[in-house]
C-alpha cells in the first residue's frame, strides 16, 4: 500500500504548509483551520493526529496583512499575456473560441509563473473535488438520508469501482426503513467524482426538477437519498429497494481544470442491478456554464415524463 | 514448464504461465480490479524469478489466449520468423534481458531477434527489468516510416498537435493549431479526436485540416480519429486522408467491443495504400492503453501488460505510422497513481520498440487520479531519455474535450532542449522560414505567438 501512504503524505504535508501559511497570514496569533484539505486528510484514511504548530512568525507586529488579488476569477477565454503579439485583437478574439490555455506566453522555454501557479490552483481544485465529501451541512439542509457505498474510503471508491455500485447492508435498512415505496419518481445524489458538483447545483436544481415533475403530476418520493462514494449503479440497487418507477440519479462529473462543478444526470426506467448501460439516459455538463442548473431541472421532468409515458428508457426511448 | 520455486523458506506454486506473467507484473489497479495481482511483494519476487527462468519456447508454446479461439494470438504466431525464432528459443526471458543490455547489442542486432518473439516474451522480460532497464533498451531502437513526412529518424522527437474542441467547432480547431504550430508542434500530425463519429463531419474536417496543410505548406500529415470504418467511408468519397486511425486492443473479444476485426484492419490498410492523399508507406495509426480489455470484460484472465503487449503484436501486422499508448487516460482502477503511470509509460514505450515500431507514450492522467503535473513532467524526461519519437501535447497539458491532463506545449520543446533531440528536419526548415525558430534552431519573439497565422 506504498501509495497510498504517499499520497498521505503528501496530503499531510499539504495540510501542514496551509495551516502554516494561515498561521504566518494571522500572525501567529490563531493555529488556524482548513477544512477542507482536513476532510480529505481524513478521506483518504489518515487518523485525525493533530499537527504540532510551533513555527515562529516572520512577520513583524508593526507590517500589515497585505492581500494577493484573486487569481481565479479571470477566464481562460480572457487570459492574454502574449507581450507585442502580431495581431493582438485578433488573438484576443480568437482566444473565445476555446477554454484551451492559449495566448499564454514563456520564460525561455517554460511557462510564465502566472500560467503556473493559475494552472495550479486550477489542478487543486479539480483534485480537491475528488478526494473530498459533500458536507454534512449541504445534505441535511437539503434534507437528503445519507447512505452509504460499499466503498470503504474514496481510494477503493476510484480503484475498485464495482464497490461503489452497492449499498452497505446498514443502508440497505436505512432505505427499507425509510423510503416511500411505489412513487413514480425516486430522487438519488451522489458525490460521485465532484462533491462541489452536487454542493453548487444540488441547492438551485432540487427545486427546478421537483416543480417540474409536480407540473406533470408526477408524484414523487420522499426522502431523496444521497450515497457516499455512490456510482451511477447504486441508483439501480435503490430503485428495486423503492419499486419507483423512474430513478433519477444526480452525480459529480469528472473533474476539468476549467469545470470542477459539472453535475450529470442519469435516468432509468426500472432500473435493475446489473442492468446494461444502454438502458440509462444521460444529461451531462449541468453547472452554471454548461446547462444551468435550473435548466436541467426542467429539462429531466421532461425526459421522466417521457419515460413514464413510453415505460422505457436508455437506446430503446431514443428509438420511440 | 516451471511453476514452482522456494524463497526464503516459503513455497511458491502457480497454476500456468499466465497467472506466472501476471504474478510478475509490476502493481497496477486493473491487474487488482481482476483478481490477478499478485498479493504480496515476496509473492511478485517469486513469479519474477521463476518467470526469469522460464524457456522462450515454453512461451511460444502457451500464448496467453489460445490460438484457436483468438485472432490476435493466431496474428502474433504466424507472424514470427521461424529462422530467428529457432536461433533464440532456448534463452530464458532472463538471458534475453541481458542480451538487450550488452554493449554488443547494437539497435540492427535487437531488431532482427526482435523478428523471432512473440508479444508474451516481450511482456515478460518486461516484467524483469527495472525502469532504466527499459530506457536503456529502448534508448537503442529506432525505426523509420512514412506518411507524408517521416517519422522515427535517428534522434528525432515528434509532436502531434491536438487541436479537440468539446463541439467540433472549426474556429476553435483552428485557434488549437495555430497555438501549437506557433510552439514548433505539429511534425509527427495535426490529429483531431471528434465529438462527432459521422461521414460527413469527418469528410469536413479532413478537408479543413487539408486546406490548413496546404495554404501554409506545413510539412506533417494529418489525422481525424473517428472509427476505422468511418473514416474509410469518407476516403472512398474522396476525404482527402492522409492515414487511418483505430484505437486497438490485446484480445479478439476486447476488438469486438471496439467494433473492429483483423478482416476491418486488413481492409483498411488495402485502401490506405491505395487512396491516401498522403501518398503513405505506412497508412496506419493505432492507439492503445492499458486497461481497455478489463474495461471491455474480455480480459481473459490475462494480466494488462501482457495483453498491452499482444495489442502491439496485432498492431504489428500493419506496419504503422505510429503509435501512442495513452497511459493515464483509461482511468484509476487500471492505472492507479503516479507510481504505477510512470512504471507502464516505461513499459509501454519498450514493448512498443520491441515491435518494431516508433511508438510514443501520451504521459498523461486524469484528475481523479493520484497524479501531478510533476510526475507526467519526470515522465516526459525519461522517455526523452529514451529516444521515443513520438509526443503529443496541448496548451498547458489541459485537453478541453477529452477532459484529461497531458504534456503542455512548453514541455516539448523543453525536452528537446534537455535531450538534444530534434524535431523533423523538414519541419524545422518550415519552422525557420515562418521566424519561429532562428537560424541557430531557438525560439524567436514569434514562438508563442499564434496571431502571426491570423491572416
Amino acid at each position: 500500500m506504498f501509495n497510498e501512504d504517499a499520497l498521505r503524505d503528501s496530503i499531510r504535508t499539504l495540510v501542514s504548509d496551509v495551516i502554516r501559511e494561515e498561521v504566518v497570514k494571522n500572525g501567529g496569533s490563531s493555529a488556524g483551520t482548513a477544512p477542507g484539505l482536513a476532510g480529505q486528510a481524513g478521506q483518504a484514511g489518515q487518523s485525525p493526529n493533530p499537527i504540532p504548530v510551533t513555527a515562529a512568525s516572520n512577520l513583524p507586529s508593526t507590517e500589515t496583512v497585505e492581500e494577493v488579488p484573486d487569481a481565479t476569477l479571470i477566464t481562460m477565454e480572457d487570459t492574454f499575456w502574449v507581450p507585442n503579439a502580431h495581431d493582438e485583437e485578433g488573438y484576443r478574439r480568437m482566444k473565445q473560441f476555446t477554454s484551451g490555455r492559449l495566448g499564454i506566453w514563456r520564460a525561455g522555454p517554460r511557462p510564465l509563473t502566472k500560467a503556473y501557479v493559475r494552472a495550479k490552483a486550477d489542478h487543486a481544485a479539480a483534485q480537491g473535488t475528488v478526494w473530498s465529501n459533500v458536507g454534512e451541512q449541504v445534505i441535511s439542509s437539503l434534507g437528503f438520508i445519507p447512505l452509504q457505498s460499499r466503498s470503504a474510503d474514496k481510494a477503493e471508491y476510484l480503484k475498485k469501482p464495482p464497490t461503489g455500485k452497492r449499498l452497505t447492508d446498514e443502508s440497505v435498512e436505512i432505505v427499507k426503513k425509510n423510503a416511500q415505496t411505489g412513487k413514480q419518481v425516486q430522487i438519488v445524489f451522489s458525490d460521485g467524482l465532484s462533491s462541489k458538483a452536487i454542493e453548487k447545483n444540488a441547492k438551485d436544481f432540487l427545486p427546478a426538477l421537483k416543480q417540474g415533475l409536480q407540473a406533470f403530476g408526477i408524484s414523487v418520493a420522499d426522502p431523496i437519498f444521497f450515497v457516499n462514494n455512490g456510482r451511477v449503479a447504486v441508483s439501480e440497487e435503490i430503485g428495486e429497494l423503492t419499486d419507483a418507477e423512474v430513478v433519477i440519479m444526480l452525480t459529480g462529473e469528472r473533474p476539468g481544470l476549467n469545470s470542477q462543478t459539472s453535475m450529470g444526470a442519469y435516468l432509468a426506467y426500472r432500473p435493475t442491478i446489473g442492468m446494461e448501460e444502454s438502458r440509462r439516459t444521460v444529461i451531462s455538463n449541468i453547472h452554471a456554464k454548461g446547462t444551468p442548473p435550473v435548466e436541467a431541472g426542467a429539462q429531466i421532468a421532461e425526459l421522466a415524463q417521457s419515460m413514464l409515458q413510453h415505460k422505457m428508457s436508455g437506446v430503446d426511448l431514443k428509438l420511440v | 514448464m516451471k511453476l514452482k520455486t522456494v524463497m526464503f523458506g516459503t513455497t511458491y506454486q502457480f497454476k500456468d504461465l499466465n497467472e506466472v506473467q501476471a504474478k510478475a507484473s509490476e502493481q497496477k489497479s486493473g491487474d487488482e480490479l481482476a483478481g490477478l495481482a499478485a498479493l504480496s511483494r515476496e509473492e511478485r519476487a517469486a513469479a519474477k524469478i521463476i518467470l526469469s527462468e522460464t524457456p522462450l519456447s515454453d512461451i511460444r508454446n502457451h500464448p496467453a489466449v489460445p490460438y484457436e479461439i483468438d485472432d490476435v494470438t493466431r496474428v502474433i504466431q504466424d507472424q514470427v520468423n521461424e529462422t530467428v525464432y529457432r536461433e533464440i528459443q532456448n534463452w530464458t526471458v532472463g538471458e534475453l534481458r541481458n542480451f538487450l543490455m550488452e554493449y554488443s547489442s547494437t539497435g540492427p542486432v535487437i531488431k532482427r531477434v526482435c523478428a523471432g518473439l512473440t508479444s508474451e516474451m516481450i511482456a515478460a522480460v518486461t516484467k524483469v527489468m527495472s525502469n532504466m532497464d527499459l530506457v536503456y533498451a529502448a534508448s537503442k531502437l529506432d525505426f523509420t516510416t512514412r506518411c507524408v513526412t517521416e517519422l522515427g529518424l535517428h534522434n528525432v522527437a515528434m509532436c502531434r498537435a491536438l487541436p479537440n474542441h468539446s463541439t467540433d467547432d472549426i474556429d476553435a480547431i483552428f485557434a488549437e493549431a495555430y497555438e501549437a504550430l506557433c510552439y514548433g508542434i505539429g511534425d509527427a500530425m495535426i490529429g483531431v479526436n471528434p465529438v462527432q463519429d459521422t461521414v460527413e463531419s469527418t469528410t469536413y474536417l479532413q478537408n479543413k485540416l487539408y486546406e490548413l496543410r496546404m495554404k501554409w505548406e506545413i510539412p506533417t500529415q494529418n489525422c481525424v480519429l473517428s472509427h476505422i470504418t468511418t473514416q474509410v467511408a469518407a476516403m472512398k468519397k474522396g476525404a482527402p486522408t492522409d492515414m487511418i486511425f483505430q484505437s486497438l486492443a490485446g484480445t479478439q473479444k476486447a476488438n469486438e467491443s471496439f467494433g473492429i476485426s483483423i478482416d476491418i484492419l486488413d481492409e483498411a490498410y488495402a485502401l490506405g495504400k491505395e487512396l491516401c492523399v498522403s501518398g503513405a508507406k505506412n497508412p496506419m495509426y493505432f492507439e492503445t492503453g492499458e486497461g481497455s480489455e478489463l474495461s471491455a470484460n474480455a480480459h481473459m484472465g490475462v494480466d494488462e501488460l501482457t495483453l498491452e503487449a499482444r495489442t502491439y503484436g496485432l498492431a504489428k501486422r500493419y506496419d504503422p505510422f505510429t503509435m501512442m499508448s495513452v497511459v493515464g487516460f483509461i482511468g484509476p482502477e487500471y492505472i492507479y497513481d503516479s507510481v504505477q503511470q510512470l512504471r507502464g509509460g516505461l513499459e509501454e514505450l519498450f514493448m512498443g520498440k520491441m515491435h518494431l515500431i516508433p511508438m510514443g507514450v501520451d504521459v498523461c492522467y486524469t484528475n481523479h487520479m493520484p497524479a501531478s503535473q510533476n510526475d507526467s513532467e519526470t515522465l516526459a524526461m525519461l522517455v526523452g531519455l529514451a529516444k521515443m519519437p513520438y509526443y503529443v501535447t496541448s496548451p498547458m497539458g489541459d485537453d478541453v474535450m477529452l477532459n484529461y491532463q497531458l504534456l503542455g506545449n512548453h514541455d516539448y520543446q523543453t525536452v528537446l532542449e534537455l535531450t538534444g533531440l530534434r524535431r523533423h528536419p523538414a519541419f524545422e526548415k518550415w519552422l525557420q522560414k515562418m521566424e519561429i525558430l532562428d537560424d541557430k534552431l531557438m525560439p524567436t519573439e514569434r514562438f508563442g505567438d499564434a496571431s502571426i497565422f491570423l491572416q
